[in-house]
């Protein structure tokens, strides 16, 4: 099990925060924030590049905080890749082997094998394309037998096709080697589709974590919500224990949760809260939707009141006049 | 756009292949293969090219590490040390030649002419006003080619177990490669047409400390033209040759 406990860093006027985090043995972690969230600097502290000023680094209880980056035993496949263009595949490939005097051993081989670039190894890193690249770079990584594998946004440079390739790469190799690993990237369907849990860091702090179906179908805070994209985020006043009155709606929201009178809240409406009826019934509002036509779904925007909503629809959907929300798919935000 | 700037390069050619064909003018078989054969030129020849190489190879054992800490490293005065590395260019080489002399006449300095090694007048004077010439520049070049080698190799290579002296001669140093040659070859060159500082330190003596641009300066203020042709001819082979041979090494690293 991998532990950061209170992981603070400070780099300029930039600074990582009381950063907590428990990656299980076996487990994929994702990391997801904004640029200049302060992710790269998460990785850099934990591979030991950047030296934390507070906090520990800990694997199976053992103290990894002050130990140098040659010592710790980590994988890192960087965004650039950074392979070395003076060696060959099989040079980069069995560098840190090399470096231990190890020699190549059947691990090596069964990698090389189910990554396919046995036939790549005796070339140079420049004649590969982008997609064996990234196989050589998760390879070179691996070899090593690491405690913790880190990757900072190792696919955000190829295009979907080949990226879900390494997706499930990554996922074939991670179930037969149980690899640990730590990953950061901003394509949400990339964490979504890789790993178990997921945290989300704003501004070099870590506002949610949680298992990744959790984290993005419950945002805890407006800051995670709009970051996974959500709309419809509104502000309003509980009226009654199950009903809230949305300031921009000029309307009452009724509630599925127990809500204290007169409190503040900020609420989340998803899209599948969204429901068009066929006729005016109780609780609905007519509204005119504009519908705007993209590549795979239909985009539909009404208003209520000054409240713009957003929603998504596929292409066969009849929409209507008349819109009711329901009252699981309202979430109560911090 | 084009054309006007291509022009401004064909400028090059212009002025440093006109003064080199200039030069023929006065250029004759006959003193060319005399020079050749004169004993005192051949001293010369050897004199220059080997302090020169001395000298080339001693920037560059200190310039490596001082490159490659200016490159990556942060340290206290590590501006100044930076701007220091200009301070030959910026004194002219006759008046750091001056400023090693009186070095020599302070204490330290007669402490050291007397008690480790005289410089003054000497082969190891050659050598040290040659030294000091280059050195900055020296490490100019060779904190450049570092400055070219991403330092994320060297992450990596921390990253699979390479202590920081297998990641630099394993990964910085062959990655820096190419622009540590032409660090070499440029630093040679410049030692072997080193003069003013020469002149100031080790003076003019024949068969003792008179290299190619002191040989050119004397025959010159002899007005023995055709002579000074041909020593100008050896100096501009030699270091042309060099830069010639260094580009060809380049080439071939970049291919292989």
């Amino acid at each position: 099990m991998v532990k950061l406990e209170n992981l603070n860093l400070k780099l300029g006027k930039f600074s990582l925060q009381n950063i907590n985090l428990t990656i299980k043995e076996g487990e994929l972690h994702a990391i997801l924030g904004p640029s200049g969230a302060g992710k790269s600097s998460l990785i850099n502290a934990v591979l030991g590049i950047s030296d934390i000023n507070s906090g520990k680094i800990l694997i199976e209880g053992k103290d990894y905080t002050k130990m140098a980056a040659q010592k710790r035993g980590f994988g890192y496949v960087p965004q650039n890749l950074a392979l070395f263009p003076h060696l060959s595949v099989k040079e980069n490939i069995l560098f840190g082997l090399k470096v231990k005097g190890k020699k190549p051993d059947a691990f090596f081989e069964k990698l090389a094998e189910k990554a396919g670039i046995k036939e790549l190894l005796d070339r140079k890193p420049q004649s590969l394309s982008g997609g064996q690249k990234q196989r050589v770079a998760l390879i070179r990584a691996l070899v090593v037998k690491p405690k913790l594998l880190l990757l900072d946004e190792p696919f955000s440079a190829l295009d979907i096709t080949l990226k879900r390739q390494m997706w499930e790469l990554l996922l074939d190799l991670q179930k037969e080697f149980n690899i640990t690993a730590l990953f950061i990237t901003h394509d949400l369907d990339e964490a979504r589709f890789l790993s178990n849990r997921a945290s989300v860091l704003i501004e070099g702090k870590i506002e949610q974590s949680s298992k990744t179906k959790e984290l993005f179908e419950k945002p805890k805070n407006v800051k995670v919500a709009r970051y996974l994209g959500y709309k419809n985020i509104f502000k309003g006043k509980a009226v009654s224990k199950n009903s809230i009155y949305i300031d921009e709606m000029q309307a009452n929201l009724e509630t599925k949760e127990s809500l204290d009178m007169g409190k503040s809240y900020t609420v989340l409406i998803k899209q599948s809260a969204i429901k068009f009826e066929k006729e005016e019934k109780e609780g609905s509002f007519k509204v005119e939707p504009k519908i705007f036509e993209l590549n795979s779904y239909n985009l539909i925007i009404f208003k209520i009141g000054s409240a713009t909503f957003e929603t998504a629809a596929d292409k066969q959907r009849e929409l209507t006049k008349f819109v009711s929300f329901k009252k699981d798919e309202i979430l109560f935000l911090n | 756009m084009k054309k006007s700037f291509i022009v401004a390069a064909f400028f090059v050619l212009l002025l440093y292949g006109g003064l080199i064909v200039s030069v023929f003018y006065f250029f004759d078989t006959g003193s060319f293969k005399e020079a050749i054969a004169s004993s005192r030129v051949m001293f010369s020849v050897k004199l220059s090219l080997t302090t020169a190489t001395i000298a080339a190879a001693l920037a560059l054992f200190f310039a490596l590490p001082a490159g490659y800490a200016l490159s990556r490293y942060n340290f206290k005065l590590k501006e100044l040390i930076n701007t220091l590395l200009e301070f030959p260019m910026v004194v002219s080489p006759a008046a750091l030649g001056a400023i090693i002399l009186i070095f020599f006449n302070n204490p330290l300095g007669e402490w050291i002419s007397s008690n480790v090694y005289g410089f003054i007048f000497s082969f190891g004077g050659i050598v040290l006003a040659q030294f000091v010439t280059v050195f900055g520049v020296s490490v100019r070049f060779v904190k450049a080619a570092f400055d070219d080698v991403d330092s994320s190799f060297e992450t990596i290579a921390k990253t699979l177990g390479a202590s920081p002296w297998q990641s630099f001669c394993k990964v910085s140093l062959p990655l820096a490669k190419n622009g540590i040659v032409g660090a070499v070859v440029l630093t040679w060159a410049k030692a072997l047409g080193e003069f003013g500082a020469t002149l100031m330190i080790a003076g003019t003596m024949a068969f003792k400390t008179e290299t190619l641009p002191i040989a050119i300066f004397m025959h010159l203020q002899m007005a023995d033209i055709k002579t000074t042709v041909s020593l100008i001819l050896i100096l501009i082979a030699f270091g042309l040759g060099a830069l010639f041979v260094a580009r060809q090494l380049l080439q071939r690293g970049l291919n292989g």
